[in-house]
């Protein structure tokens, strides 16, 4: 049975049944998720966000027009609500508690193997937090969302050659990044 | 070619997305810049260190449990905006009030703004006002008032023969008497006559107007 499309359910939304709305989040949670977690590292201030992202869904889905897909409405609102949180933590500058576990965890009792996974995760997730703005956005969109350069040129209302040059320096960064903590 | 164009490229050829053409010219540059070998070897770097890298955990269940949340959310945020949140059954209920609520007010202020139209009769009754007074009265008598489905037609039959356009008044009157008749002719014809004798009239008195009609009928 073919999949009822999003701006069909947005339509739906739009003419009162609001359960429709419930099939979009259901249909992008996860996807929202890891694109916002990817840019708060945290699991807590991401899921406080993703929260968000869909309550703003909620009520500007009356004013959507389609112009785009809803896909890229929708991961525009979860970066710029992402961005905001960051925004406001780097104001905040608090610890992060991801950071006091890592560092109190005992890697004595993990395998060998095991424990270089972990500590590439941890130097990833520090090269990755540690990028710039603009260059974050899109290497997540690109490597983890496996986006197209067209679409994420939509989302970010940028031109493809720009998001090539960013891309291109947002992997060096994050290589030199590691290389540097791996001496 | 300059670095800057090549840069893209590098990434392009370690992902393995690179077209022949550029890989071709990606290569032959890589083969005189020392920068930019460099920075292939980076590039390799992170890919691999990304390669290996895992993804974060997600507690359980945080999916399933995502929906009601945003939900519960969406609530919150109505209830600090009214000061309070109506059961979601309550709202069911209340969506067809409002609506019909919205076309009464529609129905009212067209009423109002409407100055053709008199809202102290009905359709019908303005239809049978047209005719004097006394020579419906005469012709509610002629009915008989036998049973209530043919005293209906009586006064129908009556109304058309006075009218000067009784085709117009007649489409009218089929409608609205076909309706009283299946419904509620009973109490709707005498409405009629009651309407045409008296100027004011409430329920007891159109009771009471009943039993005069079937005491007359014996």
């Amino acid at each position: 049975m073919n999949q009822i499309s999003d701006l069909d359910l947005i339509t739906e939304f739009k003419e009162g049944n609001d359960k429709a709305f419930n099939h979009l989040v259901l249909r992008y949670q996860e996807k929202i998720y890891w694109v916002v977690r990817r840019l708060l590292s945290d699991h807590d201030e991401a899921d406080d966000v993703v929260q968000d992202v869909f309550v703003k869904v909620y009520h500007s889905l009356h004013s959507f027009k389609g112009d785009s897909s809803f896909y890229t409405w929708l991961y525009r609102i979860a970066i710029n609500l992402s961005l905001n949180e960051l925004r406001r933590k780097k104001t905040r500058k608090t610890f992060s508690f991801d950071d006091a576990v890592m560092q109190h965890e005992s890697h004595d009792a993990l395998p060998l193997e095991q424990m270089e996974r972990k500590e590439q995760t941890r130097l990833i997730k520090e090269a990755i937090e540690k990028l710039p703005e603009r260059q974050k956005k899109v290497f997540l969109l690109r490597y983890y969302e496996e986006l197209p350069y067209e679409e994420i040129a939509k989302i970010l209302k940028t031109s493809v050659g720009g998001l090539k040059a960013n891309y291109f320096h947002a992997v060096k960064k994050i290589g030199e990044y590691v290389r540097n903590e791996m001496r | 070619m300059k670095c800057d164009e090549i840069s893209p490229l590098l990434v392009e050829l370690k992902e393995g997305t690179i077209s022949g053409e550029n890989q071709a010219l990606a290569e032959q540059h890589i083969a005189t810049c020392a920068k930019c070998r460099a920075d292939l070897v980076l590039i390799g770097g992170a890919f691999e260190a990304l390669r290996v890298s895992v993804d974060e955990e997600v507690p359980t269940h945080y999916f399933t449990n995502l929906l009601p949340r945003v939900r519960q959310r969406l609530d919150e945020r109505d209830v600090k905006k009214f000061g309070f949140v109506l059961p979601e059954w309550a709202q069911r209920m209340l969506a067809p009030a409002s609506a019909i609520g919205v076309v009464i007010s529609m129905a009212a202020l067209f009423v109002l703004l409407n100055p053709t139209y008199d809202t102290t009769q009905s359709p019908l009754m303005q239809i049978v006002s047209q005719f004097p007074k006394d020579e419906i009265e005469g012709v509610v008598d002629m009915a008989n008032y036998s049973p209530v489905i043919a005293r209906t037609s009586e006064i129908h039959r009556g109304i058309l023969e006075m009218s000067p356009n009784p085709s117009q008044v007649s489409r009218q009157l089929e409608r609205q008497f076909l309706d009283d008749e299946v419904n509620h002719g009973h109490r709707l014809s005498t409405f009629l006559a009651a309407d045409i004798t008296f100027d004011d009239i409430n329920d007891d008195e159109v009771d009471s107007i009943i039993d005069r009609l079937k005491e007359t009928t014996l």
